[in-house]
């Protein structure tokens, strides 16, 4: 009989690493899903281990990613994590990129686990955009600030701000951050939660590189993302924000644009400002 | 030793003694800087990423010379080298400007899945062939010299044909490439196979040796797990001195990936190895008027851990 194929050989014992059906079915005297030939050959003790020390360290990074999902979910949590891998097993050469298919994998398939906690998904993505962010490669240095202070009207309709590249938007249907805290806080699963939608802003610090999560309103989520997709200056953000707010008395609006700016600027959302081509 | 590998080992620059770069050991790796000859890292660790450890790659490649020592290459896997990872890798290992490149002899890939450990091969002659055919491609299209790393493994591969001293040897004679030689790893696979270790570097070219890793283990039960995660104990500091003794090594370096001591206890590991290599093979250390530009002292922010970062050790 020949030896069995190196690539027979490897997908075999991928499998019996991995999949912890075939894997206990063989341990259990089933051949079905090995060879033979290759059946014989194997040391059931070394599959044992190998997938014990696999297992672990695919576990490990998933908690790592998802530290509120995992202490949400208490005693669930390892096997959803190893039905999540069964069905998204990693695929990329960069570890934590292992679990960069989970959040879609709650909103799909957990239905019973989304009944109890509807914001589940929500709190996956929520968690896994941290990681994202801590890792995206930008594609080029940050842009420098032309300007110190915005002081004149010039000022104002020349320059527009810089906005941080490493920052994702996203908009929820639940308080995620605020729910985020409450979980991290307290020993108690919130399951009585209220929709609310929310806007949130997770950005990349220039000089610690940790991510800051900002909780924003939606006036002040559309000029982030406004200024980060055109080029608008500062006083056509302003008009902008402006006729957003057509019911309230301008000059509050105005006053509210400055601190919103000030404060962006000073937790670098915002890096400073640019002219406006 | 044949081949042109022989060449290009005396083109090789001597590195010395080095450390892993690792986030938990990177601000006192760089406040010692003066005691640390050059470091190796992880290349999944950093290729295509940026933030803190683009940062902190950025930081090392100013005070060390860096050497990269990959986990995901897959050199024995049967799936077709990922050209995504060898983009990647070679725009990497340009910008640190890597005299060599390394990685195991493992599989860790299996139909596009990444098991992220390695995985023992069977001792074949297919495997050989296939191996040193994969080694020679990713060499030639990284275009740097290419180490290969023995591992540590648990669990004899179905269907072996001879002595993994001997798929080591044959692999790296076909592929033409050099030894990362870890002298830990044939230590705990003696222990856990019933091996004179000393046997097995006689049976290997030695002569192929540019770099030597050395590291502690654990014990699970009745078995040595490599865990990078022990002080290195007084066998495998023989070992490394015997195989210093016979071959021209160009760098050692101590792998620590877990279960990280306080960092003098570090240093004196590597004023332990540093201690052999001056008595066996002084020539090493003959870089050693490096300039310290900016570092010595350096102080670096402890970074938030969230993920996980890649190390060359089964998790244990």
């Amino acid at each position: 009989m020949p030896p069995s194929s190196l690539r027979e050989i490897e997908k075999t014992m991928t499998l019996l690493f991995m999949n912890r059906e075939a894997r206990e079915d063989f341990l259990a005297g089933s051949n079905k899903d090995v060879p033979d030939l290759i059946a014989d050959e194997i040391d059931k003790w070394g599959v044992e281990l190998y997938a014990d020390l696999l297992n672990y360290g695919h576990h490990d990074v998933m908690k790592s990613i998802f530290p509120l999902c995992a202490k949400l979910l208490g005693k669930k949590w390892d096997g959803i994590v190893d039905d999540y891998l069964h069905t998204c097993p990693p695929n990329h050469f960069n570890l934590n990129r292992t679990a960069k298919r989970f959040p879609k994998y709650v909103e799909n398939s957990l239905d019973d686990e989304r009944k109890r906690f509807p914001y589940l998904a929500e709190l996956a993505d929520y968690e896994w955009i941290e990681m994202e962010l801590l890792e995206l490669e930008l594609d080029q240095d940050l842009p420098k600030s032309e300007l110190g202070n915005l002081e004149s009207p010039e000022h104002f309709t020349n320059y527009r701000p810089v906005v941080n590249p490493a920052m994702i938007m996203r908009h929820y249907q639940y308080p995620i951050i605020a729910i985020a805290e409450r979980i991290e806080a307290s020993k108690h699963k919130p399951t009585k939660v209220k929709p609310g939608e929310s806007d949130v802003v997770v950005f990349r610090s220039p000089e610690t590189n940790g991510c800051r999560f900002l909780s924003v309103g939606p006036v002040a989520a559309k000029i982030i993302e406004t200024a980060r997709d055109s080029r608008m200056t500062y006083a056509e953000l302003i008009s902008m924000a402006v006729s957003m707010n057509a019911n309230d008395d301008p000059t509050r609006v105005v006053a509210d644009f400055l601190e919103l700016v000030e404060h962006l600027q000073t937790n670098q959302l915002f890096l400073g400002s640019t002219k406006s081509a | 030793m044949t081949g042109l590998f022989a060449d290009i080992k005396k083109s090789l620059p001597n590195l010395g003694v080095g450390l892993g770069l690792r986030r938990e050991l990177a601000g006192n790796t760089f406040e010692n800087a003066d005691q640390i000859d050059w470091l190796e890292f992880v290349p999944e660790n950093y290729m295509g990423l940026g933030g803190a450890a683009r940062e902190r790659l950025e930081r090392a490649r100013r005070a060390f010379p860096l050497v990269s020592h990959g986990i995901n290459l897959s050199l024995g896997s049967t799936d077709e080298l990922n050209p995504e990872y060898i983009t990647s890798i070679s725009k990497l290992l340009d910008s640190v400007d890597s005299p060599w490149w390394s990685d195991h002899l493992c599989f860790t890939s299996y139909g596009g899945t990444y098991m992220h450990d390695l995985l023992p091969l069977p001792f074949s002659h297919e495997a050989v062939e296939h191996v040193a055919k994969r080694a020679r491609q990713a060499q030639e299209q990284v275009g740097r010299p290419l180490l290969i790393e023995n591992i540590s493994f648990y669990m004899q591969m179905p269907g072996h044909e001879m002595t993994e001293a001997q798929f080591l040897a044959e692999v790296l004679e076909k592929a033409d490439c050099g030894l990362l030689l870890d002298v830990n790893n044939i230590y705990v696979n003696s222990v856990n196979h019933g091996f004179d270790p000393y046997e097995f570097l006689n049976q290997i070219p030695l002569e192929r040796t540019v770099q030597i890793h050395i590291a502690g283990h654990s014990h699970k039960n009745d078995v040595i797990i490599d865990t990078h995660g022990a002080s290195v104990v007084e066998p495998v500091f023989a070992l490394l001195r015997y195989v210093l003794e016979r071959a021209d090594v160009k760098a050692v370096m101590l792998e620590r990936d877990q279960n990280f001591p306080a960092f003098k206890e570090i240093l004196s590991e590597l004023c332990e190895i540093r201690k052999i290599v001056k008595e066996t093979r002084p020539q090493m250390l003959q870089h050693r008027d490096r300039a310290l530009p900016e570092v010595a002292g350096m102080q670096w922010r402890e970074e938030k851990s969230k993920g996980r970062e890649h190390a060359a050790v089964l998790s244990a």
